[in-house]
């Protein structure tokens, strides 16, 4: 059983209702969670959701682009965590904090 | 570039010299570019005149850019060079040159001498643009342009503040007098689709009578503001608080004859309108014999002169209400020249006599001023239509033209033309014979002016005897010139009206009337004030109406000004101060503590802002919601 | 295609040039001298449409809006003169990162192909999230970095998650073909137009349009004043660009489904930009929420879409991006990143430096869209496009608000023109930039046809 098969035994809505769930707790640790690299964590599991919705759609559907797309999306979150996690050193040394909350000089 | 294009361009050139630059050069340098541009400008004007009529007489339409583009709308700037505007442009640049010349020694005192020539020169750029519009947009932009220059040269010794006064009420009576030409061009817009000469008044047929009443209706409101028709036509006496050039050229020569061009060149429309060129008579009859009367009570050189332009416009109009436009451009163009030169000589004469402008105070002055007092006597003998000077050959021909159609506004003319003849004798008489009245300083003083004022003066004396070649009537034999040159356009050539069957007979009885009657007041005024020495006194009688200027101003005031004043009052101290100011503020305040609240939303907390944007995302996709299962 | 290889080139060289010491100090110019030549070769293959193949598409609409990127980057180039002098070794670094940016923005506007436009947007965003914390010595530049990072990185899966159920529903990335899908399909799945609106959710985050707007003001004030100048103008260009691109060529169709979502964005964003414009005393934050009122006015070029707006889009953009630019430049003289440069601070420029204050006038007299300026006839153009498509309310809430906006823009001129506190020195100087932003935005407010014949 190649992998498309493998990928079809589940129907399709299953993956659009688990990638949602996942998109939605991503969403939910950004809102509660303070901690910047918690914050970082969230946006990765968003946008594993959206991985996992266009590799599904791409097995339903039978076209390769999907696949691809992902690719670029992995390849584009690796970048982002980067910078990232450069700015979060840079934050941490000028503040000392990495809690999202506690920058607020720059306001109104 | 078209030689056309440089005859706006040279006045607006000069302006902006002397404008900017005027009070780093030398007065003499002033006076030099402030002629110089003009009198370019009227090189400009002969050889277009000249390429036009090799050209043969082809009407000509200068484009100089593209000047508003809105959907449909396209209004070019530029100029149209047929008969009428050449005419005019001739008329402007040669007048308004001699005048410039004379200003540069009139005003040689004044410490505002580059700003006077720059207003000058600003004035004749916007005359310029009024009479070459090829639409009635440009035509207005020259017309507020001239009416603004009027007002800015009116005011121009701004520190007395009567004079201020002056120019106030000249520019509100022109702005009612432009109310009325601006709703016109709407109206006309509305109902051509269109604005440009050629795409109105070639489009004539098939319109309803009533709306082309109601807009030739509302031209002529435009003209009668600035024409100084009743009931407007107090500003023009008191607009003699500006220079004498300045009365010489915009309130005498040029801007005030805007009115009669302006119906001279809608003249296609007017045709079709009957019921307004009979208002347009009457008016005209009516504003010819008040402001005549008046003029014979006044001691005020120039206030004289000033009645007598009101009323020689007004016969003008009394002849274009009868259809005879070409007749009206001829008086037109005659009494340009004798009232420039009139004008010119009262201010030769004011200048003389440092200031006093009181004719009771003059006389003999002939012998002080030669070349003034001789100027001046032409001057008279062609207003007062004395053969064979210009204004009897222009005068005569419209009062041919108006018995032809109505005796008894032929009747009002010809009174108003004797009572011309006698005020302006009056005051000649007055002011050069007999014995010197002013003072011993003032005696003293009494120079001939210096050439650069002698000279215009003597140029314009010539036209004012020989002006009326250009139109010898009919019977001479010779060609009409002015009737000639409209004949060549085929849109101007129904300017010319000629006369039913054989009108010579009567037209020679009706010459031989006016001259005898001219001659007759003349003389009358002779003998009251050369032989008896008569001087005005405290007017009596009729002539206290007449002396009260009919009591217009103060009428003016009780019906119009106090109660609008009264109004003003009241909405400034309740509804300015209590109702509006407040609410102004209110919003103002309320919108800066609006501002000040919701800026509390960006607390610079990121939690919050990630918050903010999860809240939108639901707004958003729920409102979408609702409308898809809508 | 060459465009985008030649500007990135052009970083890269960027890149090593700041390697080198002497090289360094020319790197500026050898970038003003190669973006005027990439931009002359722009305008020069104007109509060649260049694509390749389902992913970049070439066409007038792209030439035109990367030629006004590069000239704006150029004149940001310009500009940039001094501004990274507290970072010496790695100014090729910073000016290698700007050029990506530009990149990533040519990309946006030339995309076919949804995977392009997202890409173009990382390149764009991950670029500027590096140039907005470039002052690595001052707080608030961090913190702006930080703000910006985190909401655009959460704002990017809001619009994946959108371009995904797209995909699902069409089974294709390229506009084209979800264009055709749109066509033939009578009854389109819930999951699609839940994709639109997750997609413009992304892009109204871009565009800092209100309720998404919250990074904006910050990172704008926090960000040091020249790359402030570059998000506040090239970039919003190129946001309102792809935006246009994208919803005009997929979405153009089913524009009932998502206009009311637009629509209450739009309101938000006039209404917040310009009263809270009002309260704000710092030059900088004013210019800020003053970006965001203007981007509702843009939007609703946007929202005109179906009736080809894009002239109005065009013209609204480079009034906008010349008054805003013009005004940063005359910022960018007056102060440095370190301090917040107040409103009031700007009193007796009309003294000390009279040639600048009249041109930062007429500046703010277009940005205030007072006639003859061009923010004029951008506003009317947009409004007039929007009234057109029968979108009466929201044109008559923007007319409204614009009126709010003249009084902020009028206060900075009052201060321009109130009198010093102290005795100032007569100089008279202005930038190159300001002169040029003040002539484009007097000359396209004379002859809007300037710039309406382009397309």
């Amino acid at each position: 059983m190649d992998i498309t098969t493998a990928v079809q035994q589940v129907p399709l809505n299953n993956y659009i209702v688990l990638s949602i769930m996942l998109f939605s707790i991503g969403v939910m640790g950004m809102l509660l969670r303070r901690n910047a690299i918690i914050a970082f964590m969230s946006i990765e599991l968003m946008l594993n959701a959206v991985n996992l919705l266009m590799v599904a759609f791409s097995a339903f559907k039978g076209d390769s682009s999907g696949q691809v797309f992902v690719f670029f999306i992995m390849v584009v979150a690796a970048a982002e965590v980067a910078i990232g996690l450069a700015i979060l050193a840079m934050v941490h040394r000028n503040s000392g904090s990495v809690d999202i909350n506690h920058l607020n000089k720059l306001k109104w | 570039m078209n030689v056309a294009l440089l005859i706006p361009l040279l006045p607006l050139i000069g302006f902006l010299i002397n404008g900017l630059f005027g009070k780093k050069l030398s007065k003499s340098l002033v006076g030099l570019i402030g002629s110089t541009s003009i009198f370019a400008a009227f090189i400009c004007v002969l050889i277009t005149f000249a390429n036009f009529i090799s050209g043969g007489s082809e009407v000509q339409i200068v484009k100089a850019f593209d000047w508003i583009n809105v959907g449909d709308t396209n209004l070019a700037m530029s100029f149209q060079i047929d008969q009428l505007s050449l005419i005019m442009m001739t008329l402007v640049t040669g007048v308004g040159f001699l005048i410039h010349l004379y200003s540069i020694g009139y005003m040689h005192d004044d410490e505002n001498y580059n700003r006077f020539f720059a207003y000058l020169n600003l004035f004749v750029f916007f005359m310029l643009l009024l009479v070459m519009g090829d639409n009635y947009v440009v035509l207005f932009t020259g017309w507020e342009g001239v009416g603004f220059c009027s007002y800015l040269l009116i005011g121009f010794w701004y520190k007395t503040p009567e004079y201020n006064n002056a120019a106030k009420k000249a520019f509100v009576m022109n702005r009612i007098g432009d109310l009325g030409f601006i709703l016109g061009l709407f109206l006309m817009y509305s109902e051509f689709g269109s604005l440009d000469f050629t795409g109105v008044l070639s489009n004539t047929l098939g319109h309803d009578k009533g709306t082309i009443t109601a807009i030739t209706a509302l031209l002529f409101i435009g003209a009668m503001g600035k024409s100084a028709q009743l009931p407007l036509f107090t500003w023009l006496p008191d607009a003699m608080a500006g220079p004498t050039p300045v009365s010489a050229l915009i309130h005498a020569a040029t801007m005030v004859t805007a009115g009669i061009y302006l119906i001279v060149r809608s003249h296609a429309l007017f045709d079709l309108a009957p019921d307004t060129m009979n208002f347009i008579a009457i008016i005209g009859a009516a504003t010819a014999l008040i402001a005549a009367t008046i003029a014979m009570v006044q001691n005020d050189i120039k206030k004289v002169l000033a009645y007598s332009t009101v009323s020689q416009l007004g016969l003008i109009f009394i002849a274009l209400g009868v259809g005879a436009y070409s007749s009206g451009m001829f008086h037109l163009l005659t009494h340009a020249f004798f009232k420039a030169l009139l004008f010119l000589g009262a201010g030769s004469v004011i200048h003389a006599m440092s200031g006093e402008q009181d004719i009771r105070n003059m006389g003999g002055l002939k012998k002080a001023l030669p070349i003034t007092h001789l100027t001046f006597l032409l001057g008279c003998l062609a207003i007062a239509g004395i053969p064979p000077f210009s204004g009897f050959f222009s005068k005569d021909e419209m009062l041919a033209h108006i018995f032809n159609v109505n005796p008894v506004l032929w009747g009002v003319a010809s009174l108003t033309s004797a009572l011309t003849a006698f005020y302006m004798f009056r005051m000649y008489f007055l002011t050069f014979s007999n014995d010197f009245r002013g003072t011993h300083e003032q005696k003293h003083h009494l120079h001939e002016s210096p050439s650069t004022m002698t000279i215009p003066l003597i140029v314009l004396a010539i036209l004012a005897v020989f002006g009326g070649l250009l139109g010898l009537p009919e019977f001479t034999g010779i060609h009409h010139g002015l009737s000639y040159f409209f004949g060549t356009s085929n849109d101007l050539s129904s300017l010319t009206r000629s006369f039913e069957g054989d009108f010579h007979t009567t037209e020679l009885i009706l010459m031989a009337v006016a001259t005898a009657v001219a001659i007759g007041s003349s003389l009358y005024a002779k003998k009251i004030y050369f032989e008896n020495k008569t001087l005005p006194d405290e007017p009596k009688g009729i002539n206290k109406l007449f002396a009260g200027k009919y009591f217009l101003d103060e009428i003016y005031n009780k019906i119009i000004v106090k109660p609008a004043l009264l109004k003003g009052t009241v909405m400034q101290n309740f509804m300015e101060n209590k109702v509006i100011d407040p609410a102004v503020n209110m919003f103002a305040s309320l919108s800066v503590s609006a501002g000040n609240n919701i800026k509390k939303i960006q607390t610079g907390n990121t939690g919050f802002y990630i918050f903010g944007i999860v809240a939108g995302v639901l707004l958003i996709l729920f409102a979408n919601y609702l409308i898809w299962f809508r | 295609m060459n465009i985008l290889i030649l500007v990135s080139v052009l970083g890269v060289i960027s890149l090593f040039a700041g390697l080198s010491e002497s090289l360094r100090q020319h790197t500026r110019t050898i970038i003003v001298a190669g973006l005027i030549a990439i931009t002359g070769l722009t305008m020069f293959t104007w109509n060649a449409k260049q694509f390749f193949p389902e992913m970049l598409n070439f066409d007038k609409y792209a030439a035109v809006f990367t030629t006004v990127i590069l000239v704006i980057s150029t004149l940001i180039f310009v500009l940039s003169k001094d501004q990274f002098n507290h970072d010496e070794i790695h100014k090729g670094d910073y000016y290698g990162i700007m050029l990506f940016t530009v990149a990533g923005a040519i990309m946006m506007v030339s995309f076919s192909n949804l995977t392009m436009l997202f890409l173009g947007i990382e390149t764009l965003s991950v670029s500027l999230y590096t140039l907005a914390g470039s002052r690595k010595d001052l707080l608030k530049s961090s913190e702006a970095a930080f703000k910006y990072f985190l909401l655009g990185a959460f704002a990017t899966g809001f619009l994946l998650f959108g371009i995904a159920f797209i995909y699902g529903a069409t089974g294709t990335f390229s506009v084209s073909g979800i264009s055709d899908y749109v066509h033939n399909t009578p009854q389109l799945p819930a999951i699609f137009y839940g994709g639109v609106i997750l997609i413009m959710i992304g892009l109204l985050f871009k565009v800092s349009a209100a309720p998404f707007h919250f990074w904006a003001p910050d990172v704008y004030e926090g960000s040091p004043n020249i790359i402030t100048s570059f998000m506040a103008t090239a970039v919003k260009v190129t946001a309102f660009a792809a935006f246009y691109r994208l919803f005009s060529g997929a979405f153009v169709d089913v524009n009932e489904k998502w206009d009311n979502a637009l629509i209450i964005a739009i309101a938000l964003t006039l209404l917040i930009g310009n009263f809270t414009a009002l309260a704000q005393t710092g030059l900088k934050r004013l210019l800020a929420y003053s970006g965001i009122a203007n981007a509702g006015y843009m939007l609703l070029a946007v929202l005109a879409l179906k009736n080809d707006a894009s002239n109005a889009l065009l013209y609204y953009s480079i009034s906008y991006a010349a008054a805003s630019l013009g005004a940063f430049a005359v910022l960018i003289s007056v102060s440095d990143d370190e301090k917040t440069f107040e409103i009031s601070s700007l009193k007796g420029m009309s003294k000390s430096n009279p040639l600048q204050a009249v041109l930062f006038t007429i500046i703010m007299l277009s940005m205030a869209g007072i006639p003859p300026m061009a923010g004029f006839f951008g506003k009317y153009m947009v409004l007039s496009a929007a009234i057109k498509e029968g979108y009466l309310a929201i044109s008559l809430l923007a007319i409204l608000t614009s009126l709010v906006g003249i009084y902020y823009y009028f206060k900075v001129i009052a201060a321009v023109y109130s009198a010093p506190d102290t005795e100032v020195q007569t100089e008279n100087k202005a930038n190159i930039v300001v002169f040029i932003c003040a002539g484009i935005s007097l000359v396209i407010g004379a002859y809007p046809d300037l710039i309406l014949n382009l397309f």
